[in-house]
Order: C-alpha cells, then structure tokens, then sequence
C-alpha cells in the first residue's frame, strides 16, 4: 500500500514538477542569464510581414520581459529587404516573423541561426528547418457571413459546398487568398479536382473576388458571405462590431507561421528571448489576445484547435515538405480564378 | 562710335545657304542718330541683332566705341550682355511681371559692380522723368498702354547710359496717331540725351524724321547712304525714289540737244519734257521721276507750253489734308495733289506743270 | 500676356547655331541640373532594363545566383492568354478610360480656365479631389455608390425608375471599371489641360467668331487644332499612366472578367512563395518603355509644326470669358456631377467611415457615430512623424522636380547640342517606369553606395524624384509661349544668363512650374508604393500608414487618416490655385 501511494506521490510529484518545469521554463537559469544579457542589449528589432501581426509585441512583451525594448516593421516584401540589406552588411533586424514560404528564402540564403527551442518549452515537432523557425500561429481559412442574413446552419461543412447554388451571386473572396486556398486545397483533393473546383468557382458561382477590403463588401449588404478568409480578418470584424461569424469548412486549411532569430543579429540574446517568447505558451496567449492569432497545430491546447481534430476531420497543415506543391498550382489557380485563363 | 565692316550673315537655308546681310558697311559717329531703312526681309533687323550680339555673323568686323566686338575670322565675339547697348525691342519686351519702376531699374540692377539703392533711384526717377512717365512707377507693366511701354522700354534702354542705343522698329505697333505722336517724342528725347542711336524702320517718314543720316537697304545690301533730304531728292534708284516717297516714274526717250536733256515721254500723247542737261544724266531709255508735290494741277493750258503737260483727272482720293489726282497723260499715269478747294472732277482736262529742277532721271535699265 | 500667334513673319528661320548666353556660371547650372536630371531617371531606368533580364525567379536580381536570362520575357509573352484575352482586355480598358477621362477633363479644364462659370476656384479644388485619395479608398466609396445590389446609386436609380432586381449600374464590369478609371484619371487630365489651356490666345477664337462661326464651329476648327499640341502631351502621359494602373482592375474585381496587362505586374509581385518575382514584373513593365517612346515620336512629329505658334507678349492682356448666359445650368450641373460622383461622395463616404465604419447610412446609425477613431489618429506619435515626413517629402521632391523639370525644359528649347533629342526621349520615359521598379532600384542603388541615406526620408525625396516628364513637359509649354524677346531684352539690359533666368524667366514661368509643382505634391502625398519599399520606422509617410490601416482591417481609424490628408492637401491645392490666377494674370 506504501509503495503505491509511494508511486502514486511520486507520478503526482513528477507530474506537477513536469509542468512547473514547462509553464516555469522562465524561471529556468538558462532563460534568466537569457534576460539579463538582454536587458544589456536594450533593445530588438522584429519584422513581419503585416503592421497588425507584429504591433502588438511590444506593449505585450513589455509587461512579461521588462527593460527590452521591441521596434517592430511590418510590411509587405519584407524578406527582398532583409536579404538587400544583409548582402550590403546592414544588419538591422533580429528577429523575423512570417509564413513557411516567407522564412524559406531566407533559410535558403543561410541567414538564420538555429535557436535552442526547447528552453522556451517549445518541442521540436514545433519547430521547422532544423530548429531554424519556431512555429507561433497558423491561420486557418474559414467563410465568414453576415449574421443578419445567414445563419450558422446556411454554411457550407465542406468546401466544395461552395459550388451549390443556393450560394451563388452571394460571395465575395480574396484575390490573394482563394488561390492560395485552392492550391492547398490540391494537396488533399489532387491538382484536377482543384483546379476543377477554381474554374467552377470563378465561372458558374458569381463570386466577387477582389482586393478590396471584404468588411466593406459585407457591410454594404452588397454579398453576405466571405468565403476563403483567414480567421483572423472576420474575429477583427467582429471585434470592431460588425454582426459576422464563421465556420470552418473541412477539408480544414492551415497556414503555419513563426519566429527565426537572424544569425547577424546584432541584439543576439534578446533575439533569442522575443523569439523563443513568441513560439512558447505565454507568447501564443499574448498572441491570441493582442491579435487574435491561434495555434492550430494537433496538440495545441486552443480549445478552437482541440475541437477541430477531436471531430475528426481532415486537416492540411502547412508543411515544408508540400512547399513546393503548392507554389507550382498557385499560378495556374490564380490565372483561373482572376480571367486570365480557363 | 559704331563701325560696321563688310558684315556678311548667311543662314543655311533649304535650297543652299541664303545670304541675309551681304558686305553691309557703315558708320556712326557719336552723338548721331543712323536710320537703316528697308522693306521687309532687307537684313536691316538682322543687321541689328549682330550689332547687339543677338546673332553672330558669319564674317565682317563690328565695333563699338573702338572695341571690336565681333570679329569671327579673329574669334572675336563679345556676348551681348558685356556690349555696351541698349536696346528697343519690337514687341517693347516690357517684363509682365515687374513694375514700371522696376522694368527700368532692371539694368542698374544687374550691374557689376552694383549701384547703391539711392543712386538705382535716382538714375531711374531720372530717366522716367525724361519720358514722362515719373508718376507711373509704381504701376504693374500689364495696365501700360503700347505708348508708355514703348517709353518705359526706353527708359530701360537708357538709363544705364550706354554708348549705343538701338531700335528695332519701335512704332511699328502702334496705331497711326500714337505713332506720330510717340515719332516726335522719341526724336525730341534721343536729342535730349545726345546718345548715338541706330534705329531700323520700314517706315520712310520716320526715318526722316528721327535720323540725321540714314541707309537705305535691299537685299542684303545697303543701296545708298546719305542724309535725309539729299536721298528723297536725288535717290540713286527708281527703286529708292519709290521706298522713299511718292514717286511718279515716267518712261521716255532722252536726247540731248546742247546744253538741254529733251525727253519724249512714252504714253503722253508726244509730251515731251526739257530738263538741264547735266554731265550725270543718261540719255536713251530713260525713266524720269517726278514727285507728286513736285507737280502743279493748274487749269487746262493751252499745248505747246514747256514742261506743261495735259491730261485727263481719272480719280480723285479726298485726303484730309490734301487732295490726290490720278491724271492720265495718253497712257501713262500720273499723280498729282490738289487742295481741297480747288475745283477738280472726275473726267476733268487738266495740265500738269512740272517743275524741271526737280527731276531725276535714271536709265530705263537701272536696277529696280 | 498674348497678342498675335502667327508664325513670326519677319524673322528668318533661326539657325541652329544661335549664341545662348551662357556664360561660366549657366553652363554649370545647366550642366548640373541636366546631370542631376539624368541621374535621377538614369538609376531606375537601367534597374528596369536590367532586372527584366535577370533570373531564374529563386534569386533577386542583384543576388550572385542570378544570371542574365531571356527566361522572364520568354514566360510573359508566350503565354498565349496574353495575346487572346489580356491585349484586348487590356486596350479595351485603356483607350475606354482615357477617351472618357479626356472628354470630361476637357469639359471641367474649358469650364473653368475659359468660361465665366461661377466658384472656378472652389470648382478647381473640388476637381482635384480624387487626386488627393488613394485608389483603393476611391474603389470602396465606388462599390458603395454603384455596387449592382447594395450600391446607393442603384438603390435610388431603381426607386426612381421603378425597376426591380440588380443595377442598372453595375460597377463589377467593363463598362464599370472603365467609368471609374475615368473618374480616377480626371483631376490629372484636369490639370494638364488647364495649363495648356492657360497659354493659348483667345484672340484666335475671337477672330473666329468675328468671322461669322458658331460656338461651336469655332471650337471646333481653331480651338482643337491650336491646344493640339497642349493635348497631346498629357494625353500620351495619361495613357501611358493607365496602362500602369493596376488597383482599380484588382478592387473592382475579376467577376467582370477582365484581365489587365498591369495586372501581371501585380500578380508577379505577389506570388505564393515568398518572393516577389522582380524579373518577372520588369518583364511586363519593359513594353509602356517601349511604348512610350514610340508616342513620344509620334508626339514630337504632330507637334513639330504647331511649335511655331510663338505668341509674341510683353502687351497688356487679359482673358476674356465667354459667357455661358443659358448653358449655365448644364455646365454647372455637369460640373456638379463630376464633382458629387468623384469626390464629394467618396469624401462623404470616408468621413462617415471614420465615424461609424463601413455601417449602411441611416438615421439610426448616426447614434452611434464618434470621434474616437479621430482621437486615437491624433495620440499616435506615429501619425504626426508621418505628417512631417509626408510634407517634407512630397514638398521637397515637388520642388526638386519641378526646377529640374524646368531646368531640363529650357535646356531642350532654347538650347541645341548633340544629343538634346537623347535627352527629350530619357526625360519622357521616366514616366514609363512602374513606381515598383523604381523603388526597388533606390533600395539597391542606395545600399550599395555608401551615401548614408537609407531609411530616411533623403532617400524618400530621391526616389520619387524620378517622375521628371511631367515637369519637362509642362515648362516646355510654358516657354513655348515666352517670347524670346524677353530674355534677350534682359541679356541686352547687361544681364548674365544666371540673371536673366533668376529675374526674367522663372517668374514668368511661375504658372505652368506652378502646375507641376501642385500636380507633383500631390502626387507626392498619396504615392505609397515607394515609400512602402523604402519605408523604416523613421521614414513612415502618411500614404503608409493609411494602407498599413487597411491592411489591418481598421476602418473608421484609416478613413479618419484619409480624411486628415484630404483636409491637410486642401489648403495647398487652393494656395497653389491663388498663386497660380496671381501669376497668369
């Protein structure tokens, strides 16, 4: 009886220090020496590719990590920049936060430094380009709709409901999301189907897909669903008081982001802690609250994540491996789906 | 002060070069004020401009004040804001933008060394006051009328006291009165001045007027030089004698009998004419030129009297001041003034008497 | 400030060989501007002819893997959807929206500069709004308006016209898009024409009217054929401009099935992976080069002959007006018009954004109507850093442009040395260039050469300084018109050629430098594409931060912004206005 309750104490000690030591990575003395050098270093420069995905850190990274300051830029064609000036012998920038496909080049030109990710509670399935990235959030594609005039069960459960008539002349999409969608789409579907799926789209649904902010079309009444929207655009919406929600139809899109720490940063070690703060627990809760950002990735504890994978439906991650894939329908979904081809 | 030598200026043209001024030479001394007369397209403007250095000319030599100032087969060419000129544009040239004051103040300015703002004021008070336009200084140059643009444009050209002034036909817009008017005033203000001027005219009269000695120009070249009245009364060509006035040209057959030029004038029914026979006057084929004040309109006369010739009135042209008769003598015509009281009709015989001393006659060859 | 224009009569054609004045200190200004001018145009130029033959599409241009290719050309024009669809579409779109754009353009320029329509000065502000937006701004307020279900316009045409179901006016068309890129190109057009119809006589219509024409006949005979020349300049600018113009095909969208040339340079700046393909975007970009340079000589050979038109000045003038007596009303409600669709509209349109975002209007929303986006415009430090960067930059470079501009303009007319028709075509074909193109050949230029000028707005006012066609164009008008005689009367006054240009002709050409001095701020305020390039935390311009707003989905706080720059260029467009009646007299 001893020895059980013995084991019992021991599993409930191990269990309860398993999760201190996680949730307490930050009173670790690794991270603590971490800090210190770089509240020395004062500051760190952070670039991402959109204004709202990274003005946020500052004010957030201030109230846990006192004493660095963070200057974030965000903005379009950030990685041509980055590379521009690093080839010069400008190195400005620490830390850089973007998409898969937007950390590549950059991998590819060797300017990333590999960062212990596990100091931060961050576990390698977590961590992307031989721990060169550390994942801090995916976008997941969803259709969002006036709820004034649509309710949750109009909505599509899969994407290819879009096609029904019941929704035609009632969409509007993004001209730089849809093909991007419609390439991840072909991973799980196969390049004919969606392909197949874009022209029908594009031809027979009405569909108005534009580079105009979607807000403004829903809010005219001129359509009452956006479909292919990242999540984060209809919760912005919402939180802005417009009357939208949104499902998200399976198969179920991710779009994978996260942080790399720039090898000639010239503010290593507080790159090094804003890097690793973004891809831990606390920073993806600072995320969600300042941006509304979430990790979807299996083993997130998001209850919006945990509910997608306990309903068991498919799920296209974004990986590097399908990189490429996706790239190479791009194209020919875009030609599709703007009228430049059939 | 101005010597022109041999100026030659050719433009390349599309039918091979054109030759615009061709061996023009003349002087100025100080103080006097040179007429270039010419009808359009004469080279008198372009002679102009190569004496203010708006133009190069292609070779002759240029002076002013004794300094050669063009000279292209030494290299010599002083720009024109180093010549000591000053200039009367067609158009006035008066800068929109300035006021009066300003406009003519505008050489003082630009001065090196610069003059003090007293003394800018003065000069420029100073030469306003010789055109009479003091009292308009401070008005902007759009609310000039033409005659006190062309004295204010005046005033500009003088007020830096240069040694030569130049005038590119400066009343040729305005209208007949004005022009008159301004005629006199421009003469009476260039004298006032004393300044040496070279002035360029289509405008007979007011070459006559302004200049103490004047060129006329054709083509290219200068045709004769001399002073006013010696060129009106013994041009050198029937082309001269009809730039310069009214000129009746009549054709004839010139003999000589002792000391008498008798010329049988064609179209005149036999008139004939008796004039002086002097050395210089040609015989054989000859135009005789009369001019119409030289010509009496008297009551028909009975034929045979000398140098009285008869006629028909074909048209009468009420002037104003005067009264001008075209008269046909058999053919030739010929024009005469009247009064404006004397009793003169359409269809009317009359005689003309002419007034011998006042002919000149040129070959009927002569060049035109 | 004109009287006769007829072809000098007296004056022998003037020989190429003409003494210009210029002394010491003329030729190095010239000299240096004409060098700077070059410079400025020369950079980007050579990134665009270059970049276009750089690949593969894995590497920057500059990068060492990269390589010189045909492969970026090959890819854009064989693609056979090229030639079928994109072409048509393409010139369909252009000539469309350029003929439209001349035709009310055109009306508003002889409005106001001709006529005695009443409030010109407030009309001519007003004219110049859409300028002042951004087009992605103007494509919001149009959906609003014409949107075929939802937009106001149709709500009001079908309750008045008793129709049922869509429309009539479907902006989400052809026929849409071409209307609005009409709409947009307006003010720019308005502006060109103005200043070429501030220059001509209209003693020339007078003696037209005095001949026994009409109206009517008269415009049609003398007043076309002698602002031909003033036409036709800002009518090859405008078309080469639109042929670049990729926001409204995008906003207004694809369901009209239309494909624009210029917007492959988008798509190639956008693609899936990471990169942007700036071999690609060069690629397309490389035809409005060649295209510009074949209408500059069919420009310079139409205009050749009108060049004698010199209008001799230096006599007291003053416009006459026609006056309108019974076309008042049509003439103002068709300037109403073009003034309520264009710009009171979208304004109107920002203004209730910025208060209440993008609700429908109604009485009931007004409730909620506030300030607070405003308030949290004016706490940002961020937005009066971008204020000052805006006015120092748009200002700077507006001025730099113009003086070259001007510089450049005099140095083509008046003087003649080899190579002065190389410089003619290089001052033209700045305006050939995408501004994506540019930007990126100032990053480059100005990170490889050590002059420390990057990330801060210096590099901002060299980059949009490039736009010297405008400029040139304009004060080669406007000395067109200057009669020699003025110049040579100051050069006969004793005045160096410095002088001469200080005292004589910059004043007089105060109005078309004038013209291109606001055309180019204004230019200069809602250009965002450079400044996005070449942005950094310092350099942030008000343009930036408007399309950083969108991005963020923050409506009421980016109409809060777009109506501060509208209020903020306001005032400059009407002191622009004052100074130019001032000086055209």
């Amino acid at each position: 009886m001893t020895r059980c309750i013995r084991l019992v104490l021991l599993g409930l000690a191990a269990t309860i220090a398993a999760t201190q030591a996680s949730a307490d990575w930050r009173q670790s003395p690794a991270v603590k020496e971490l800090y210190e050098k770089a509240k020395a270093e004062g500051e760190v420069t952070i670039w991402g590719t959109n204004g709202r995905e990274v003005d946020w850190i500052p004010a957030a990274f201030a109230a846990e990590w006192p004493g660095v300051k963070v200057n974030p830029l965000g903005d379009n064609d950030i990685a041509p920049k980055i590379i521009a000036e690093t080839r010069a012998g400008r190195h400005a920038v620490d830390v850089y936060w973007s998409s898969i496909t937007g950390v590549a080049p950059i991998v590819q030109r060797e300017l990333p430094t590999p960062v212990d990710w596990s100091m931060f509670g961050v576990s390698g399935d977590n961590t992307a380009f031989d721990g060169r990235m550390g994942f801090t959030n995916n976008i997941v594609y969803v259709v969002a709709y006036d709820t004034r005039k649509m309710s949750d069960a109009d909505m599509p459960k899969t994407w290819d409901e879009l096609l029904e008539p019941k929704y035609k002349d009632k969409m509007t999409g993004s001209l730089f999301l849809m093909p991007r969608l419609v390439s991840a789409l072909s991973i799980k579907w196969g390049q004919d189907k969606a392909l197949d799926f874009a022209r029908k789209l594009a031809g027979d649904t009405g569909i108005l897909l534009t580079r105009a902010p979607r807000e403004s079309i829903l809010q005219s009444g001129e359509r009452v669903i956006a479909a292919g929207e990242v999540d984060t655009l209809p919760k912005l919406w919402a939180a802005g008081g417009m009357p939208v929600k949104y499902v998200i139809p399976a198969p179920v899109v991710l779009g994978q982001f996260g942080a790399t720490v720039l090898a000639k940063a010239p503010h290593p070690s507080a790159a090094r802690l804003l890097a690793g703060w973004l891809a831990s627990k606390e920073g993806k809760t600072a995320r969600e609250k300042g941006n509304f950002e979430v990790d979807y990735r299996p083993g997130s504890d998001h209850p919006d994540a945990q509910r997608i994978y306990a309903s068991g439906v498919a799920v296209i991650e974004d990986r590097v491996q399908e990189m490429e894939a996706r790239a190479a329908l791009y194209k020919k979904a875009a030609d599709i789906l703007t009228g430049q081809a059939r | 002060m101005l010597k022109v030598a041999n100026l030659v200026k050719t433009f390349p043209g599309g039918n091979g070069p054109v030759t615009v001024i061709d061996r023009v030479s003349f002087a100025i001394p100080e103080g006097l004020c040179f007429a270039l007369l010419g009808p359009s397209g004469c080279g008198k403007t372009t002679t102009l401009r190569c004496v203010a250095g708006l133009e190069t000319a292609s070779s002759g030599r240029i002076e002013i004040g004794g300094t050669v100032v063009s000279d292209p087969e030494a290299g010599i060419f002083v720009p024109v804001h180093e010549r000591p000129i000053g200039m009367v544009f067609q158009s006035y040239a008066i800068w929109p933008h300035l006021n009066v004051f300003e406009n003519v103040a505008y050489p003082l300015r630009v001065q090196r060394p610069r003059s003090g703002k007293a003394r800018i004021r003065d000069k420029v008070m100073e030469v306003l006051r010789l055109v009479g336009m003091e009292a308009a200084a401070d008005r902007p140059a759009p609310l000039l009328s033409g005659g006190q643009q062309q004295r204010v444009a005046l005033a500009r050209a003088i007020v830096r006291e240069p040694a030569l002034l130049l005038l590119d036909e400066p009343l040729s817009n305005l209208d007949a009165r004005l022009r008159e008017a301004m005629r006199d005033e421009l003469v009476e203000m260039i004298a006032r001045v004393g300044i040496t001027a070279l002035y360029v005219t289509h405008d007979q009269a007011e070459a006559f007027v302004l200049a103490r000695w004047m060129a006329v120009m054709d083509r290219g070249r200068i045709v004769q030089e001399g002073a006013p009245r010696d060129l009106y009364a013994r041009p050198g060509t029937p082309f001269i004698a009809g730039f310069l006035g009214a000129a009746n040209l009549l054709r004839g057959k010139a003999e000589r009998h002792g000391d008498r030029l008798q010329i049988a004038l064609a179209g005149a029914n036999g008139q004939c004419l008796a004039l002086n026979g002097d050395a210089g006057r040609p015989e054989g084929a000859v135009e005789v030129m009369i001019r119409p004040e030289d010509i009496d309109l008297i009551a028909r006369a009975p034929p045979g009297r000398q140098n009285v010739l008869n006629g028909r009135i074909t048209h009468i042209h009420f002037m104003g001041s005067q009264v001008e008769c075209g008269v046909d003598l058999g053919g030739t015509r010929v024009r005469a003034f009247a009064k404006p009281s004397d009793p003169v009709a359409e269809g009317q015989p009359v005689s003309l008497r002419i007034d011998p001393a006042r002919c000149t006659v040129f070959p009927a060859s002569a060049p035109t | 400030m004109t009287d006769l224009a007829l072809p000098a009569p007296r004056r022998p054609r003037r020989a190429a060989r003409q003494p210009s004045g210029l002394d010491l200190w003329g030729r190095l200004v010239v000299g240096a501007g004409v060098a700077l001018a070059i410079y400025l145009i020369a950079a980007p130029l050579a990134m665009l002819l270059a970049t276009a033959f750089r690949g593969p599409v894995e590497f920057l241009p500059f990068e060492p893997g990269a390589r010189w290719t045909l492969g970026n050309v090959v890819a854009v024009y064989t693609d056979p959807a090229l030639y079928e669809r994109v072409i048509p579409d393409t010139l369909v779109f252009v000539t469309g929206s350029v003929a439209l754009s001349f035709t009310i353009g055109f009306g508003l320029a002889w409005l106001v500069e001709r006529t005695d329509l009443p409030g010109r000065e407030v009309w001519f502000t007003l004219i110049l709004f859409p300028l002042l937006m951004p087009t992605i701004v103007l494509g919001i307020a149009w959906i609003f308006l014409m949107a075929p279900k939802a937009g106001w316009l149709n709500l009001g045409l079908r309750a008045l016209l008793g129709i049922a179901g869509e429309g009539p006016i479907n902006v989400f068309s052809m026929g849409g898009l071409i209307v609005c890129q009409a709409l947009a190109s307006v003010p720019f057009v308005f502006i060109l024409l103005t200043a070429a119809l501030r220059t001509m006589n209209p003693g020339l219509e007078e003696a037209s009217g005095a001949s026994g024409a009409r109206p009517i006949t008269t415009f049609r005979r003398v007043t076309v054929p002698v602002l031909l020349p003033g036409i036709l300049a800002p009518f090859i600018l405008v078309c080469l401009v639109t042929l670049e113009q990729f926001e409204l095909p995008s906003i207004l969208g694809v369901p009209a099935k239309v494909s624009i040339f210029s917007y492959r340079i988008l798509y190639e700046l956008n693609p899936a992976d990471g990169l942007p393909n700036y071999g690609g975007a060069a690629a397309v970009a490389l035809p409005f080069l060649v295209l510009g340079i074949a209408l500059l000589a069919l420009y310079n050979r139409a205009v050749r002959r009108a060049e004698r038109f010199v209008t001799v000045t230096g006599k007291a003038y003053v416009q006459r007006r026609l006056r309108l007596g019974r076309w008042r009303v049509p003439a103002l409600l068709f300037a109403g018009a073009y003034v309520v669709i264009g710009a009171l509209l979208p304004a109107a349109i920002l203004v209730w954004a910025s208060l209440l975002g993008y609700v429908p209007p109604s009485a009931a929303a007004l409730k909620e109507a506030s300030l607070a986006a405003y308030w949290r415009l004016l706490s940002d430090p961020t937005f009066w850093l971008a204020v000052r960067n805006t006015l120092i930059v748009a200002g700077a470079s507006a001025l730099i442009v113009s003086v070259l501009g001007g510089l450049v303009g005099w140095t083509l007319l008046r003087l003649s040395f080899p190579g002065r028709t190389l410089l003619d075509v290089f001052s033209f074909m700045s305006i050939g260039i995408p501004s994506v193109i540019a930007g990126l050949a100032v990053m480059l230029l100005y990170l490889t050469v050590p002059i420390g000028i990057y990330g801060t707005f210096v590099i901002l006012i060299v980059a949009y300084s490039y736009r010297l066609a405008i400029s040139t164009r304009l004060a080669k008008a406007g000395l067109m018109q200057l009669h020699r005689e003025l110049e040579e009367a100051s050069a006969a006054s004793g005045a160096r050629w410095m002088s001469t240009q200080a005292r004589i002709v910059l004043p007089l050409l105060r109005a078309p430098l004038f013209s291109s001095f606001v055309l180019l701020f204004i230019v200069g305020v809602r250009e965002f594409t450079l400044p996005l390039i070449l942005h950094s935390p310092d350099n942030v311009v008000l343009s930036v931060l408007l399309w950083k707003l969108f991005q963020n989905g923050d409506a009421p706080q980016a109409a809060a912004l777009a109506t501060f720059i509208l209020v903020l260029v306001v005032p400059v467009v009407a002191l622009a206005r004052r100074g130019l009646m001032r000086a055209g007299g």
